[in-house]
């Protein structure tokens, strides 16, 4: 997944302009950039390949008819491909009435205590290579976290639940959720400081 | 009335950008979002790294027909459906605002304008084809007729939607600036009166040199105590300034605690406790929070006649 777009592609922030008039082939440049990780994300929400493709189309045709309401002001093009995406795979997931994957806990954390819908950190066998890559760095930094913030942020982002359902769901109490996942999303937002700088 | 630092909302911004703030809470936040520039920053930030967590999902590659899936359902739902828009439907399409082409009209089975139907079998590859085909001119003339029409259209109703937006959140916005504008001119009120009541006791007070300087007004009748400190270096992280006033034969009470800006200034009002007759004020550097006592050598000291 191209995450760092080479310096003789356009940035992001033109091709979504182009996008917003009407110009195709932008569509497909921007699916080229990042249709591989709404894909995935997609995936790791809602569990089915088929369900995923239905996700991912929705998702590219809200981008085509929204992009001329994309603010670079509010945060990045791969940010906010990723919360259409992540929007529309919650959404289908609650139409059917299903859970999110991440939420079918006994299927997706392995007795190491890695979830599954997640990549393993560690699967690059090349180190150096992985030091390299965002996505590597994203989820060496969620492995490093302590388990109990991990899995609060993860049930926020691939289970689409509220603090207080995240709550119920551990039966933990609301306050300690509320800590946990501040502090695990501070602990991520310190360690990924070089990819968000990278990025902007 | 000291400085606040801390800024309770912050505890908010990393949960509402994980989307997991509960209904009645982000709602509120939401409101306050629009008013505070160092929340804004923050979730921009947060909201950042919960776009990363995407790129943590084991890597699923999509399937191959999925690119040409997108990109004709796209081409499906250009405002060249003359029947969506005269139907009054919500067309979000995007509007192509460039030279219309022959590659941007895409007639399909969708359209709603027959000879562009007539010309379906041209699939919208950039035109390229056009000149190929044994057609006329002239169909291509009627559909970019059609869809010159229909751009009118879509962007008439898409501007009035955008201005409605915009003069909706420019009230909005114009409202919270109110707001605290009203908060501010409240507090300013209160500083005049602290500073021009008629029984006011003034005292400048400095040190030699470019060492710093303050100039207290105390206010007994009204409990009040102005500061307006110059050449006075912010404390140091981790550190507050804490104003103290000393009562004959008494330990010294505090009076709160205010810290400079980087210029080295600081204008703050602060409340006496009732019934102190404060003989001597002293300015203390204390670990943040402020101490009971003081802890370190007193500066800007201040006496005060008897009352």
């Amino acid at each position: 997944m191209p995450t760092h777009p080479a310096g003789v592609q356009s940035p992001d922030s033109a091709l979504v302009a182009r996008v917003a008039s009407g110009d195709d082939r932008a569509l497909g440049e921007l699916y080229d950039r990042y249709g591989g990780m709404a894909f995935s994300l997609a995936c790791a929400i809602v569990g089915e390949r088929a369900d995923a493709e239905e996700v991912v189309a929705d998702a590219f045709a809200q981008i085509w008819r929204s992009a001329a309401g994309f603010d670079p002001g509010r945060g990045s093009v791969a940010a906010w491909v990723a919360t259409i995406a992540r929007t529309r795979a919650l959404d289908l997931v609650r139409s059917r009435r299903r859970r999110a994957r991440v939420l079918e806990e006994a299927a997706v954390v392995t007795d190491e205590g890695e979830t599954l819908v997640l990549a393993p950190s560690l699967e690059a066998p090349d180190r150096s290579a992985e030091l390299t890559d965002a996505s590597a760095i994203v989820r060496r930094s969620l492995a490093e976290l302590p388990q109990p913030q991990r899995r609060v942020i993860e049930l926020a982002y691939f289970g689409g639940l509220s603090q207080s359902e995240i709550a119920a769901q551990l039966s933990e109490p609301l306050g300690t959720v509320k800590t946990r996942m501040r502090a695990g999303m501070e602990k991520l937002r310190q360690a990924l400081r070089p990819v968000l700088e990278a990025g902007a | 009335m000291t400085e606040r630092t801390e800024h309770a909302w912050l505890e908010h911004t990393a949960a509402y950008a994980l989307g997991a703030l509960d209904e009645q809470e982000r709602t509120s936040f939401e409101a306050h979002l629009e008013t505070c520039d160092i929340c804004r920053v923050e979730v921009r930030e947060l909201r950042e790294v919960a776009g990363l967590l995407a790129t943590a999902a084991a890597h699923a590659p999509p399937p191959p027909g999925l690119r040409e899936r997108i990109l004709s359902d796209a081409r499906g739902v250009r405002p060249l459906s003359a029947g969506s828009i005269a139907a009054g439907k919500e067309s979000a399409a995007p509007i192509s605002t460039g030279p219309i082409s022959a590659g941007t009209i895409s007639p399909n089975g969708q359209s709603a304008i027959p000879i562009a139907r007539a010309a379906s079998t041209l699939r919208d590859r950039r035109g390229d084809a056009v000149a190929k085909r044994p057609f006329g001119i002239v169909p291509w003339l009627v559909a970019i007729a059609a869809s010159i029409a229909a751009v009118a259209l879509g962007l008439q109703s898409r501007g009035e939607r955008n201005a409605r937006a915009a003069v909706e959140q420019a009230l909005a916005s114009a409202r919270a600036t109110m707001d605290s504008t009203r908060v501010t001119l409240a507090r300013r009120d209160s500083l005049i009166a602290s500073l021009v009541a008629p029984d006011v006791e003034a005292v400048s007070v400095s040190g030699a040199g470019p060492s710093p300087s303050a100039k207290y007004f105390l206010d007994r009748r009204a409990g009040r105590i102005v500061i307006a400190a110059s050449s006075l270096p912010p404390a140091a992280n981790g550190r507050t300034y804490q104003l103290w006033g000393i009562e004959t034969g008494r330990p010294p009470v505090s009076l709160g605690t205010f810290n400079t800006d980087s210029s080295g200034r600081v204008l703050t009002s602060l409340p006496i406790p009732s019934g102190l007759r404060i003989a001597v004020t002293a300015v203390t550097d204390e670990p943040s929070g402020g101490s009971p006592q003081p802890t370190t050598t007193p500066f800007l000291a201040a006496t005060w006649k008897s009352e």
